[in-house]
């Protein structure tokens, strides 16, 4: 993928290509007005990284379903996801949410869209607690296989297993105990 | 609880391993199996969920390596944050420049009027005394026409502090303030001006009893305060209110010693910061008595000042009565002040001090 003649639809496309490279691409054209709009609404830099990155995230999950159609051009859809995530954060941290100073247009990311990214966001959070709370070696051992999708020798191997199928044993075991932090973390967050 | 096969043929469906009538077996089967399609469920959400973790962690991994590589290492950076810290701050910084540039403003112009103030003052001073040298002229004049004297408003020459003896105009100050004067009026905080002359004066203890003679002063109703004629303990807070200028100052320290000025036993010691115009202001205690009245300070020695005890003048006043005076006079016995706060204790003893002012042709 090229710079310079960047449109939206070769963004797109190259995304659902799973060509990643595009991500450089976006970050170099947007990250400067992101962050200039988090720097004088009263953020940090990192503040800003933080937000881009979500907003980056938002947007690249959400080209991955096809059924999602964006109503605008990229770079409005990034500013409003960060102008929302922006909004919400210094809403959590203090009471009193002053004038937010805009630079650019943004749209409206109605209720559903909103309600689907945070719930993205719990899914996340009880995903990381619940594999934080399984310990070693299971946590290395669920995401060799199911992130990384190293097969079940390479794993055996890695973790001096005599042989593949007591990798397997090892797995279904770190899985049971996963699964019930997992649904333990859903119960919790009911309460 | 499945045994560990089915939970196998169960991932295998879900990753699409099994061929189509395998597949199509375990759908037979989930359709029987309520707690087959339970599991399968649950793990297909489990699958899905850890499937989404991992492709955000991913994801997260390449943006913080493309920020390094865009962002961070950028020679402009440094720049960046000059700016940053512009843009955050510029609001503060505009309003913290305009604070000390009008601070540096009215500290010139006060410093400028301070000075204007000194000027003015010392100008003031030669003025006055140009203007007795014109009296003088004039009454030369005048003496030789053989007219009446007319009363000239001047500025005093000299003037010191003094409070009310007695609710009918009777006021005492420090003798030394009156003592070479031609003429005394005394000044009540409403800056009404009355004519007093001196009915005692002793050496001795460098007192001065004055009596109001202008014939539009208005007794006062009774004294809020009286003189103690118990002896004042070292280390006892007292205070003072005068007139080193034209507002009254209150000042305030401890009794430091039972004797004044090499020895004087007629005096106390006390730590009160005192300038020339308190001469002749009271003294009180924390109860609000009476203990003495301020007469001085050593000028080599810092923080000492002296205050005529009230037994001194007490005593004076009981010989007084015997001797000179026709009437004589009564001191007030009751102290109204004590138990009240210092602010109220003020409030209630300012209208019986006065500034006295002295006129004399030097």
């Amino acid at each position: 993928m090229n710079e310079i003649d960047n449109s939206d639809e070769q963004i797109i496309a190259a995304l659902r290509n799973n060509d990643d490279s595009v991500l450089s691409v976006l970050y170099k054209l947007y990250f400067g007005s992101i962050n200039h709009f988090i720097i004088t609404n009263s953020g940090s830099e990192d503040d800003a990284k933080d937000i881009f990155q979500e907003a980056i995230i938002v947007f690249y999950q959400n080209i991955k379903d096809q059924n999602f159609e964006l109503n605008c051009k990229i770079k409005t859809y990034l500013y409003s996801v960060s102008r929302l995530m922006w909004l919400k954060k210094i809403k959590k941290a203090s009471a009193i949410v002053g004038k937010i100073t805009d630079f650019e247009g943004f749209i409206a990311i109605d209720d559903s869209e909103a309600a689907l990214i945070e719930e993205r966001e719990i899914q996340f959070g009880k995903m990381a607690a619940a594999l934080g709370e399984l310990g070693e070696p299971c946590k290395t051992l669920i995401e060799d296989f199911y992130i990384k999708q190293l097969s079940m020798g390479q794993i055996s191997e890695k973790f001096g297993y005599t042989n593949a199928d007591n990798a397997k044993t090892q797995k279904y075991k770190c899985l049971m105990r996963l699964k019930k932090l997992f649904f333990k973390q859903e119960e919790r967050l009911q309460l | 609880m499945k045994t560990g096969k089915d939970w196998e043929e169960m991932e295998q469906y879900l990753d699409g391993k099994l061929s189509a009538s395998e597949a199509n077996l375990f759908e037979i089967k989930l359709q029987t199996d309520q707690q087959l399609l339970q599991l399968m469920l649950e793990h297909k959400k489990m699958k899905e969920s850890i499937a989404a973790y991992g492709e955000r962690i991913i994801l997260k991994q390449k943006l913080e390596k493309i920020h390094l590589e865009t962002v961070a290492q950028t020679p402009q950076n440094k720049q960046n944050k000059v700016k940053v810290f512009w843009i955050q701050h510029y609001k503060t910084m505009a309003v913290a420049a305009s604070v000390s540039l009008l601070v540096a403003i009215s500290t010139l112009m006060y410093i400028n009027y301070q000075k204007v103030q000194i000027r003015q003052s010392a100008n003031f001073k030669a003025l006055r005394k140009d203007m007795d040298r014109i009296k003088r002229s004039q009454k030369a004049l005048i003496n030789n026409f053989n007219t009446s004297k007319k009363e000239e408003i001047a500025p005093a020459n000299y003037s010191g502090t003094g409070f009310a003896l007695t609710n009918d105009g009777y006021f005492i100050t420090s003798l030394h303030v009156i003592k070479d004067a031609d003429s005394v009026f005394i000044q009540n905080q409403f800056a009404q001006t009355f004519k007093a002359i001196t009915v005692f004066r002793n050496e001795e203890s460098d007192i001065a009893i004055l009596k109001v003679v202008s014939p539009n002063f208005e007794a006062y109703k009774a004294l809020p305060y009286s003189f103690t004629d118990k002896s004042g303990n070292i280390g006892e807070h007292v205070f003072t209110l005068g007139f080193p200028r034209e507002d009254m100052v209150y000042g305030e320290g401890a009794l430091s010693a039972a004797s004044g000025f090499e020895g004087d036993t007629v005096s106390y010691q006390i730590s009160i910061p005192l300038n020339p115009g308190n001469s002749g202001g009271p003294l009180v205690d924390d109860k609000g008595n009476i203990i003495g009245l301020i007469s001085g300070k050593q000028t080599e020695t810092e923080g000492a000042a002296f205050a005529v005890k009230s037994q001194s003048i007490i005593s004076i006043i009981q010989e007084l009565a015997k001797d000179s005076l026709d009437e004589g006079f009564k001191l007030n016995k009751k102290n109204n002040l004590a138990g009240l706060s210092r602010v109220n204790q003020i409030k209630m003893l300012k209208d019986y001090i006065v500034t006295i002012k002295v006129y004399n042709q030097e």
